[in-house]
């Protein structure tokens, strides 16, 4: 096992090789080193990484050489999903390919790395809580290049499809910046069917009255996977998640919602599973900082065999932050004995006229459901069956139903 | 029902617990094919745990005696072994599936059944014309059947979603616990037509029910007075209209 100083000194020296392919942001880049110095690699138990250990992420898989022969690139996977209207974007490790995408007025899609002449457009983490999120330092420090999607002002953007892949034996260190203009709306699809250690980092920004719908799909892997989703959200404008997960060896996923502007609404809706070993982490914040605010959470979970599913919600109402309207709800079922589920809804309340309800249950399969349907000739397995998909379908939306999401679930369903 | 051969139900002796608590004590009870038998009696007397126990419920536990269903011992088969033969319970409480469609639920209901009689799966265009056509003679609208199974669904609605269930699954043995109860007059008028077309001679109903006026709309060819458990009194469709009369008052004093 490499030392944590070791791994330091190995980031340093991985980022300085990527210095001459995008100069513009060795600054950031060195600031995220010197960072990862002065934090080091969390040795002790840390509240926010108390079910997931957070070294697993500060593993030599994240530094694997340069020199490190790279396998031909691989396939698109099949597991990943057709999402009817959305245009795709492949992305291979920090590479993204969307060529394939129709130019559009309106619509600018870039590559950093294409985009040099004009970097201060579009500065990395000025909306990621870098102190939160120490791991977007090592994304930052490790980042061979970033996707840039940006929505002009008053119009409808439509359907892109991000796919994320491996291309190599390298670690997928991906970054993604999309800056929807005032009045506009996208929907974009997330995909994940990477196969090796990944650090991904996903930027929103809505200005006012725009509207971002995001669907997001993790079907299973093996790897430690950590994403980050960070949305600061204008004035009356909103972001939507739809988020469909299953889990890794180690796989933790944070989401941080800023309600900025007064009458920014924010709705999230996932459904997680794990089943054999796996282990799944939502760590989600929702930041309640403009008045008339509103955000809404239901997360479904199921865990079965030996896997441990875990979810933290917090929803943080700032001083100031009046009428804020705040509902979570976590609803879990448990499958097996030694299965394993963590909840932890939080409310953290800083204002004196705000509406807020939060509530967490862990319970199994109903048996006045089972015999019901046992009463009218459906065997056993089928009825389970049944009931577990109808618990995570009324999370699914249309779109996401229609593209087959369920599948990423099949392995818990047979 | 002298002829062992003619008879749908068999209980001798049954003694069922629930969650450890005997409720059933030594009930015995026969029904022919083609009998209409009502069970009446006070709240608390074992009526529902009756009708659950035949359909299999795994919590009413047999602690002694036997219920056989044709000629077949029902106690150690699972509930739907016993629907695939042919029996049916009409839920006094329809649990609300919601993520399950109806019609979703009513297909693999019927599929479950045929494949254990050997017979192909319905289409859907053939599933959807039989369902739309027993949905209709409940006054169903055809809508009703894209909704998750009971979801949302008013009293009467769930009342009558367990009779288009029992029209189109067609079974043997109609167990109707309290299909009668939270029905308006207009609803039980439906709801006692429903049933009256599924009656016939070559299936039996055992017809669950705290009161009388059900039975003004379905004739039973006999009664049977439940309490503490066991069948206290016997009789014709005119000892139903004695109970109305009298209650159930005259039990604590006949025991």
């Amino acid at each position: 096992m490499q030392s944590a100083e070791n791994f330091i000194d190995a980031v340093r020296a991985r980022s300085r090789t990527l210095d001459p392919a995008l100069p513009a942001f060795a600054d950031e880049r060195r600031t995220s080193v010197i960072e990862l110095q002065r934090i080091g690699v969390p040795a002790g138990k840390l509240e926010t990484w108390k079910y997931t250990p957070i070294r697993d992420f500060y593993a030599p898989p994240f530094v694997a050489s340069v020199d490190a022969p790279t396998i031909a690139p691989r396939r698109e996977p099949e597991r990943l999903l057709t999402f009817s209207g959305a245009e795709p974007i492949l992305i291979r490790g920090a590479q993204s390919d969307y060529s394939a995408i129709s130019r559009r007025h309106g619509v600018d899609i870039t590559n950093l790395s294409a985009d040099a002449a004009t970097p201060r457009n579009a500065r990395l983490n000025t909306g990621v809580d870098l102190n939160r999120y120490q791991l977007a330092h090592l994304n930052t420090a490790l980042l061979a290049d970033c996707l840039i999607i940006r929505v002009a002002a008053g119009i409808d953007a439509g359907a892109l499809d991000l796919r994320f892949v491996s291309g190599s034996n390298d670690a997928n260190i991906s970054r993604v910046r999309v800056e929807i203009g005032a009045g506009s709306t996208l929907r974009l699809v997330e995909q994940h069917a990477e196969d090796r250690p990944t650090n991904s980092v996903l930027e929103i920004d809505i200005a006012p009255r725009a509207t971002f719908e995001h669907t997001r799909v993790l079907p299973p892997t093996i790897p430690p996977c950590w994403y980050l989703v960070s949305v600061n959200v204008a004035s009356e404008a909103t972001y939507s998640l739809a988020g469909y997960a299953t889990g890794s060896k180690v796989r933790r996923t944070d989401i941080h919602v800023r309600l900025d502007g007064h009458h920014a609404k924010t709705d999230i809706n996932l459904a997680c599973v794990t089943h054999g070993r796996d282990r799944l982490d939502h760590q989600i914040v929702v930041e309640h900082i403009g008045v008339d605010t509103v955000s809404r959470q239901i997360v479904h979970g199921i865990a079965a065999g030996d896997s441990e599913l875990t979810f933290n919600g917090r929803i943080h109402i700032h001083p100031g932050a009046q009428r804020s309207d705040a509902r979570l709800t976590n609803k879990n079922l448990l499958l097996d004995r030694k299965a394993r589920i963590n909840t932890k809804p939080e409310l953290e309340i800083y204002a004196n006229d705000v509406k807020c309800s939060h509530g967490a249950t862990v319970g199994q399969i109903d048996p006045a459901q089972m015999f019901y349907l046992r009463a009218r000739g459906i065997d056993e397995h089928t009825a389970r069956t049944l009931l577990m998909r109808a618990f995570l379908s009324s999370r699914l939306t249309t779109w996401a139903q229609e593209a087959g999401v369920e599948t990423i679930y099949n392995e818990l369903f047979h | 029902m002298s002829n062992p051969a003619a008879l749908l139900l068999e209980v001798a002796d049954l003694h069922v617990s629930v969650a450890g608590k005997p409720i059933l004590k030594g009930l015995n009870l026969r029904l022919a094919v083609g009998e209409v038998a009502a069970i009446m009696g006070p709240n608390g007397s074992g009526k529902s745990t009756l009708a659950n126990v035949i359909a299999g419920r795994p919590d009413c536990v047999v602690t002694r005696g036997s219920l056989r269903y044709l000629g077949t011992s029902l106690t150690d088969l699972a509930p739907e072994l016993r629907a695939r033969l042919g029996v049916f319970l009409a839920f006094q409480y329809p649990v609300e599936i919601p993520g399950v469609s109806n019609m979703e639920f009513l297909k693999a209901a019927l599929d479950s059944q045929r494949s254990a009689r050997n017979e192909a799966p319905l289409s859907a265009v053939e599933f959807m014309k039989a369902a739309r056509a027993v949905a209709s003679a409940l006054d169903l609208n055809a809508e009703f059947l894209k909704r998750g199974v009971n979801e949302g669904f008013s009293g009467g609605e769930k009342k009558r979603n367990e009779i288009l269930q029992l029209l189109l699954l067609g079974p043997k043995l109609a167990i109707l616990d309290e299909t009668d109860s939270g029905l308006d007059i207009d609803a039980l008028q439906t709801v006692a037509a429903g049933i009256n077309r599924f009656r016939g001679p070559d299936n039996g109903i055992l017809l669950v029910t705290h009161y009388q006026r059900l039975l003004d709309h379905i004739k039973p060819d006999s009664v049977h007075v439940l309490a503490d458990g066991r069948i206290v009194k016997s009789g014709d469709s005119g000892l139903a209209l004695w109970l109305e009369e009298n209650g159930y008052g005259w039990i604590t004093n006949a025991a």
